[in-house]
């Protein structure tokens, strides 16, 4: 099988490419064609996230190769915590304990455990 | 005839700004590789095992020549695997590091760096009064951790800062390299009283 000479490019990239030459002669025609590659192009750039939505992460292994000034200069991913201890969590919170969250939820206990 | 084939020019150059374009703004959405960005507590795991090389300790801290540098954690573990993957196969003050757990401070006196989870904020006073005079360098990351006299505390923001008390440091008899001093913020003195 013989493989296709252009890479594979996801999009109307090529399209865009095709549109422009069956535009043909006319000027009216091209300016159509132009009104048209803007409108492709355009929301594009409106949409596009220059920042990075999935930065590359650094592992902990990489991390510690690392000197202080560039720990320090590290972006933060996110400040969520890991799970905790909840109980000791929801305890120091005043949330009360286990039997009083049962008499908080009495029907979403009856219906668990009618799942489970 | 030629204008022909000046108006068959027109679309030629037309093209190569448009395909530009588009390829800008193709490669302005790939992902930037090496960018740097940690997860929290992976990036709080590297600095404990910096702080090891950091800190100062004086040598009644160790029990024995052979005895380990131990890192410790008071409460929730919110490290995960990170803490314990940095520092494995690690020295410290040329003897290995350590990691243990403890749900109970009194049993953490034995600890070099001792980072005292949030799971701990209500008992923070009594925690930080209990190592005062202790060569334990206390490590936390909730707000006012080294103002209410924590030695090391965590600023999280976008960025991890360090915050420093010097004079719970100095209660301790323990010290921090001028170079990690000049990185960290001061903090004013609260020391608790056992």
């Amino acid at each position: 099988m013989i493989p296709p000479f252009f890479p594979s490019v996801a999009g109307p990239f090529f399209s865009h490419v095709f549109a422009v030459r069956a535009a043909g002669k006319s000027p009216w025609r091209l300016l159509g064609t132009g009104a048209l590659l803007a409108g492709l192009f355009f929301p594009e750039i409106l949409r596009a996230d220059f920042t990075d939505p999935h930065p590359e992460l650094l592992p902990p292994l990489a991390l510690k190769r690392l000197s202080i000034e560039e720990l320090l200069s590290q972006q933060v991913m996110s400040v969520s915590r890991k799970p905790e201890n909840w109980a000791q969590a929801a305890s120091d919170a005043g949330i009360g304990s286990l039997p009083v969250r049962r008499e908080i939820a009495p029907s979403l206990q009856t219906e668990l455990r009618l799942q489970f | 005839m030629e204008n022909d084939s000046c108006e068959r020019a027109k679309p030629a150059s037309f093209l190569p700004p448009a395909l530009l374009l588009g390829l800008l703004v193709r490669i302005a959405a790939l992902p930037a590789s090496g960018q740097a960005t940690s997860r929290e507590y992976d990036l709080k795991a590297a600095f404990l095992y910096n702080f090891a090389t950091f800190g100062e300790w004086p040598a009644a801290a160790f029990a024995h020549e052979g005895s380990p540098f131990v890192i410790g954690v008071l409460g929730a573990d919110p490290f995960g695997a990170a803490l314990r993957d940095i520092v494995a196969g690690e020295r410290a003050k040329g003897r290995p590091i350590v990691i243990r757990h403890f749900d109970r401070a009194v049993e953490a006196r034995g600890c070099h760096i001792l980072f005292i989870s949030a799971s701990e904020t209500p008992r923070h006073r009594e925690i930080l009064a209990l190592f005062r005079d202790q060569p334990v360098l206390t490590v936390g990351d909730v707000p006012g951790f080294a103002e209410e006299g924590g030695r090391v505390g965590f600023v999280t923001a976008s960025r991890v800062g360090i915050q420093v008390n010097p004079v719970a440091l100095r209660a301790g008899n323990l010290a921090i390299s001028p170079k990690l001093l000049r990185l960290a913020d001061l903090v004013a003195v609260d020391i608790p009283s056992p």
